[in-house]
């Protein structure tokens, strides 16, 4: 019980902590023998304010405002609560309770440890389907008479087949630039027809090599490709729009009121229209001011439909132009094109998923005196080839991590 | 000090430790019951909220310019009701403008609907806007409730991503604010709904042996917490009050059980969330019916979907994304299709109004008791208007409500005045008035003759 109630706490366990779980054990006995005991006390300590919440306190002497360093144990919770969404385990209380964890080489080598740890899989179940919109995919809802196979067994097919790419390059520690590059991805047979892939049978998920270089990385994914589209057609500006928020960091502002939408193409000539009709808004200084830097990567990702199937032609049968330049001019052609001029400033993609990561570990929005932590995880992680293990270790090392400031 | 929220996976930590318990203790105390017998002399009131998102196609709401109602072609599915309803149009939130802040129009349309307070603009955690209108009600009408308050939605939360730049996502994703800084969440799921309404089940044997078992740990985390709560700064408050609450709420319903031997209503536990839009509404309809029957709690806001919602509605006819339709440049294809969406949402909300019509509560039903407000944040979504917002009462409010008339306000009439009067009706006091309002609609004044 003592054990427990330390996993519990997250911290030593005191006499008077023991006194309460005994008290609850001997009631529970005494209505109905041991187990009730025990179920009493387990009651108690799941129920226990210091279980439910997470309390960091101000030690004693720290004037109002001023930062500093959280207690080792505090440390702990932060570190086990980031990487695993779950309390510390015995290793890392032991040396939080040894006051060791402040150590950089003790708190590297337990971020390591922890990556390693099957328990990790959280930060892609929560972190990275937040960060990806996965938890869009469930309503996802391709209009029936254009888009008639996209059931229930696709969407959550699309959704697995992300997660667990996502999981092979966090856990396997890869380049995070992979992320977008990635010649491999996870199918089972009903994704792998939807993307044309021979010879994948049965439910189960298996990686696979992708030849077709369009398809390569998370903008193949159809998960991806599904969530920023209308139910009846592609939209070029939000699938921008979500390159523009989630990979380069730079959101375009709001439309403002009274937006002209879109004209709908009655001639079917879908993706071609699309464009043409995307251009024509352009026309519009107001409009343009945006949607100059949020088409583009939308354009090139036209040669995929609002499911995420691959197309070289539109629904009437026109070419799709998937030609587009990124603001500082970099000029682009499809899928392919785009990753390229992505991956060409990697900075811009690391410092980005940097600060979906900051954000996620210290759960607020960062503020302007993150930034030089940002940038600094972003350079040293470049030092080591951008794999996912330092910008984790760029982050808890950080002092956004490690510190915080005393409430005034 | 700072608390956070842990993500821990209670169920699975609880799997993983071999632990005999199903559920974590909040969930398997949470019991039902239900003080039909205990029920104070004094009429019961019953405050509801139910709110659409992207605004209305207006031509097809707004009833004919008379006093006597004459319905819409929106509002024909409410026709056995027209004479418990009552359309209002004119009124606004003038707090949802800009008034100097950048985007964010949908944002601010939520954040203000139940208020009238020009919502903080921020993506931080310094969220600000003010008490809404349902939790001045369950401060007061829950009192005698189990739960103060129900806060219900369709959609999931978002944390991050679909919302607009410049505003924390947290004003998108509900309408409830218990103070200025504390946003309550809005729960999609019907089960989870069910467990906070009745628990697990069981018989009432059952259910009250495990009340006598579970006192004396209530007792324990109260102290504790109201330990911690003195020793926590205001930002941390609110989230040791809402444990607190919650375990206050419990302690409520089991004194009650012990004064009552009322059986719950039969019903099975929902295993999840339906597929089907219609389905997931109905059933998060009939639970609110059910809370409201078994006096479980007397107040609930109910969110039939969240702004920028790109919902599609084929079961209708319209595969598109109801924000983008939304977006209809008067086209009158896409405006057919808006009104379309909006009558859909009116029929389910007639299937609510059946339920409490066919549920008998003292001496008529559930409907006689309640006074709902139903309706949406914005007028014309193409424009993103904040005035002649589309809105209607419907119930009896204990013959309070004269129903089968359209009251038509001057432009600019703030829509806190019909929330101050709907509350009034309900006698739900309000000290200082709410956000902007400037007084009572004289046409809902409480009726002295009943």
């Amino acid at each position: 019980m003592s054990a427990l109630a330390r996993r519990a706490y997250r911290r030593p366990v005191t006499p008077a902590d023991l006194d309460v779980l005994l008290g609850f054990f001997d009631q529970g006995r005494r209505e109905g023998g041991f187990d009730a005991g025990i179920e009493m006390a387990l009651r108690w300590l799941l129920a226990s304010p210091e279980f439910v919440l997470r309390v960091e306190r101000d030690p004693a002497g720290v004037a109002a405002g001023e930062s500093y360093a959280v207690s080792d144990l505090e440390l702990a919770s932060r570190l086990s609560f980031l990487l695993w969404s779950s309390i510390p385990d015995d290793e890392l209380l032991d040396l939080a309770e040894a006051g060791r964890l402040r150590d950089p080489a003790v708190l590297e080598a337990q971020a390591r440890r922890m990556l390693a740890d099957e328990r990790s899989r959280a930060l892609v179940t929560s972190f990275a389907s937040q960060w990806l919109y996965l938890r869009n995919v469930p309503a996802v809802v391709p209009d029936e008479d254009r888009f008639p196979d996209v059931g229930e067994g696709l969407r959550q097919a699309m959704r697995r087949e992300t997660e667990l790419f996502v999981e092979s390059v966090f856990r396997e520690d890869r380049n995070v630039l992979d992320l977008l590059t990635a010649d491999y991805t996870f199918v089972n047979e009903r994704l792998a027809r939807h993307y044309g892939m021979p010879r994948v049978y049965g439910s189960h998920f298996r990686r696979v090599p992708v030849a077709h270089e369009a398809r390569h990385g998370l903008l193949g994914h159809a998960s991806i490709l599904s969530v920023t589209s209308y139910p009846n057609r592609t939209s070029p500006v939000l699938r921008g729009k979500w390159v523009l928020e989630n990979l380069l960091g730079t959101p375009p502002a709001l439309p403002p009121p009274d937006v002209p939408a879109l004209e709908e193409t009655t001639d079917g000539g879908e993706a071609l229209s699309m464009r043409e009709a995307t251009e024509r808004h352009r026309a519009n200084p107001v409009c343009a001011s945006c949607h100059r830097l949020m088409d583009p990567p939308g354009f090139a990702l036209e040669q995929f439909d609002a499911v995420g199937r691959f197309r070289t032609r539109s629904a009437a049968g026109t070419p799709i132009d998937a030609t587009g330049e990124l603001p500082d001019g970099t000029r682009f052609d499809g899928a392919a094109g785009l990753r390229e001029a992505l991956v060409g400033r990697p900075e811009r993609f690391v410092g980005t998923l940097t600060e979906k990561l900051l954000t996620y570990a210290l759960g607020r929005g960062l503020e302007h005196y993150d930034a030089p932590a940002v940038r600094a995880i972003t350079r040293a992680a470049a030092e080591d080839g951008y794999r996912f293990s330092s910008l984790v270790v760029g982050i808890v090392e950080s002092a956004p991590f490690r510190m915080r400031r005393a409430e005034s | 000090m700072i608390i956070t929220r842990k993500t821990l996976p209670r169920r699975t930590f609880l799997r993983g430790a071999g632990a005999a318990l199903a559920l974590p203790m909040l969930d398997a105390m949470t019991p039902a019951l239900v003080g039909v017998g205990v029920r104070a002399a004094e009429p019961v009131r019953r405050l509801g909220w139910v709110y659409l998102p992207n605004g209305m196609a207006m031509e097809s709401w707004t009833p004919s310019a008379k006093a006597a109602l004459e319905l819409s072609p929106t509002l024909r599915p409410l026709d056995p009701f027209r004479d418990r309803m009552v359309v209002l149009s004119g009124l606004a939130q003038g707090q949802a403008e800009a008034l100097g802040d950048g985007n964010g129009e949908h944002t601010r349309a939520t954040a203000t609907w139940l208020n009238g307070v020009h919502p903080k603009e921020t993506e931080g955690a310094d969220v600000r806007a003010g008490m809404t209108a349902d939790q001045v009600a369950a401060a007061q009408l829950g009192r005698a409730t189990p739960l103060p308050s129900l806060e219900l939605a369709i959609d999931r939360d978002f944390l991050v991503g679909n919302c607009e730049n410049g505003y924390s996502c947290i004003y998108m994703n509900t309408i409830a604010w218990r103070d200025p800084t504390t946003p309550l969440p809005m729960e999609n799921n019907p089960r989870v709904v069910f467990e906070r309404l009745f628990g697990e089940g069981g018989s009432t044997a059952e259910r009250r042996a495990q009340f006598r078992k579970d006192r004396s740990i209530l007792d324990a985390i109260g102290a504790d917490l109201a330990r911690l709560e003195r020793e926590v700064g205001a930002r941390d408050r609110a989230r040791v009050t809402q444990y607190l609450d919650a375990v206050r709420a419990i302690e409520r319903r089991i004194q009650l059980s012990e004064q009552s031997d009322t059986e719950l209503p039969e019903l099975a536990r929902p295993v999840g969330i339906p597929e089907s839009y219609s389905e997931h509404v109905g059933l998060m309809f009939d639970l609110t019916a059910l809370a409201w029957q078994a006096d479980i709690t007397r107040v609930f806001t109910f969110m039939l979907g969240r702004e920028l919602n790109g919902r599609a509605y084929p079961e209708v006819g319209i595969p598109e994304s109801h924000h983008g339709i939304s977006h209809h440049r008067y086209d009158p294809v896409k405006l057919a299709q808006l009104a379309k969406i909006n009558t859909y949402h009116v029929s389910l909300f007639r299937g609510f109004l059946e339920t409490l019509a066919a549920t008998p509560d003292g001496d008529g039903s559930l409907l006689d008791s309640s006074l709902l407000l139903y309706g949406a944040s914005l007028s014309d979504s193409n424009k993103h208007l904040h005035y002649d917002l589309p809105l209607m009462l419907v119930g009896g409010s204990g013959g309070q409500l004269k129903g089968g008339r359209h009251l038509q306000y001057p432009r600019d009439t703030p829509m806190t005045n019909l929330l101050v009067s709907q509350l009034d009706k309900a006698g739900v006091r309000l000290d200082e008035g709410l956000g902007d309002s400037t007084g009572r609609l004289k046409e809902l004044v409480p009726l002295a003759d009943v």
